[in-house]
């Protein structure tokens, strides 16, 4: 439901790179999002769809990349991913495992023209 | 051409939540930031908190409400300070709108920060508010598959409280089935079974909120 602040915020970095490095039209904006946020990609995607006119991607397509979750013991230091969404360590039973992956959204690369070209 | 970037989402909203935490920090006080659906029972919870612990610890409430102040009007008899935020059919509440808000209280003569987020189970626990800590909030007329639905807002909650058992006979809420989700969740939360019409379970509740703002 809050996928258009994510979007928006998304759209706010992608302009900020574009500016930076000279890029007048965006192509492409390619997103990982982590699996633990349950974010739907595809709202996500209509979101992005419905919030990029008027911006350097308002033609730009979009790839979502999700990424599992990975997980450490902070008692045994075992590296694991979940089994679905219970998370306690499968080596000693730890139920509060740190999350080292799959916790973040982040714009991962833009692709596009630069004025140049 | 490609060009990398990797940057994160929402850090601003993270940014503004390290900051939120700092100014409680520095002034001592707790904050309780509660999630639940719509109609779980936060407000009616946060009337009882107002009511029993009132005289045993300086309160202040910060209501997220989607348009109204109906909430709001609700938690003033207790006179507590009180602050709203309209999120203008905004899914959750920010860490921006909650430094805003601190801003309308005297920190360093309180405790404790309670804040009644938008009802959602999803979009609050994406937002850091800078709280202490989260309390999820289920009852029991919502089915008893919430902790294995929506694990994150189960995973991150400091504790659990299931509302309404009074209502339970009445429906077809599996008392076994939500435990053994919630357990598989998260089998370390505190869990506390209340009735905010009865008043069941409430003392034990009001326990472990006095111990958790007595820092
Ligand atoms: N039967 C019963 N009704 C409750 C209980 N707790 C809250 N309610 C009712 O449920 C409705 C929603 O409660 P409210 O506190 O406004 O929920 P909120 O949306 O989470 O703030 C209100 O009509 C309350 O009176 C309870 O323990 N048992
Ligand atoms: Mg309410
Ligand atoms: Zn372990």
């Amino acid at each position: 439901m809050h996928e258009i602040a994510m979007v928006e915020d998304v759209l706010r970095i992608v302009e900020e790179v574009a500016r930076d490095n000279g890029i007048s039209r965006i192509d492409q904006v390619n997103v990982v999002i982590g699996e633990y946020l349950m974010v739907k990609p595809s709202l996500f995607e209509f979101a992005f769809m419905a919030a990029r006119e008027g911006t350097r991607a308002a033609g730009a397509g979009l790839t979502i990349e999700t990424e599992q979750v990975e997980l450490e013991c902070p008692g045994c230091h075992h590296r694991y991913s979940p089994r679905k969404i219970n998370y306690n360590c499968p080596r000693c039973g730890n139920p509060n495992p740190l999350i080292t992956k799959g916790k973040e959204m982040f714009v991962k690369s833009i692709e596009g023209d630069d004025n140049t070209g | 051409m490609e060009i990398k970037v990797m940057k994160r989402v929402l850090d601003r909203n993270r940014d503004m939540a390290a900051r939120v935490r700092d100014r409680l920090g520095s002034s001592n006080v707790v904050m309780i930031n509660m999630i639940s659906s719509p109609g779980a029972g936060k407000t009616s919870l946060l009337e009882h908190i107002c009511h029993l612990l009132g005289d045993k610890m300086r309160i202040a409430v910060i209501e997220g409400d989607v348009a109204t102040d109906r909430d709001a009007q609700r938690i003033k008899k207790y006179e507590v300070p009180i602050v709203l935020i309209n999120t203008d059919g905004g899914c959750h509440l920010d860490s921006n709108s909650i430094d805003i808000a601190l801003g309308e209280f005297d920190l360093d003569n309180l405790d404790v920060v309670f804040v009644e987020n938008v009802g959602n189970l999803v979009c609050p626990s994406h937002f850091d508010l800078g709280e202490t800590l989260k309390l999820a909030v289920v009852s029991t007329t919502e089915g008893d598959d919430k902790p294995v639905k929506y694990p994150m807002l189960f995973k991150e909650a400091r504790a659990v409280v299931l509302n309404k058992i009074d209502l339970m006979q009445y429906t077809n809420f599996d008392h076994s089935s939500f435990l053994s989700g919630l357990r598989e969740v998260n089998s370390p939360v505190p869990l506390f079974e209340v009735s905010c019409r009865t008043g069941e379970g409430l003392e034990e509740f009001m326990e472990w909120v006095l111990e958790e703002a007595g820092n």
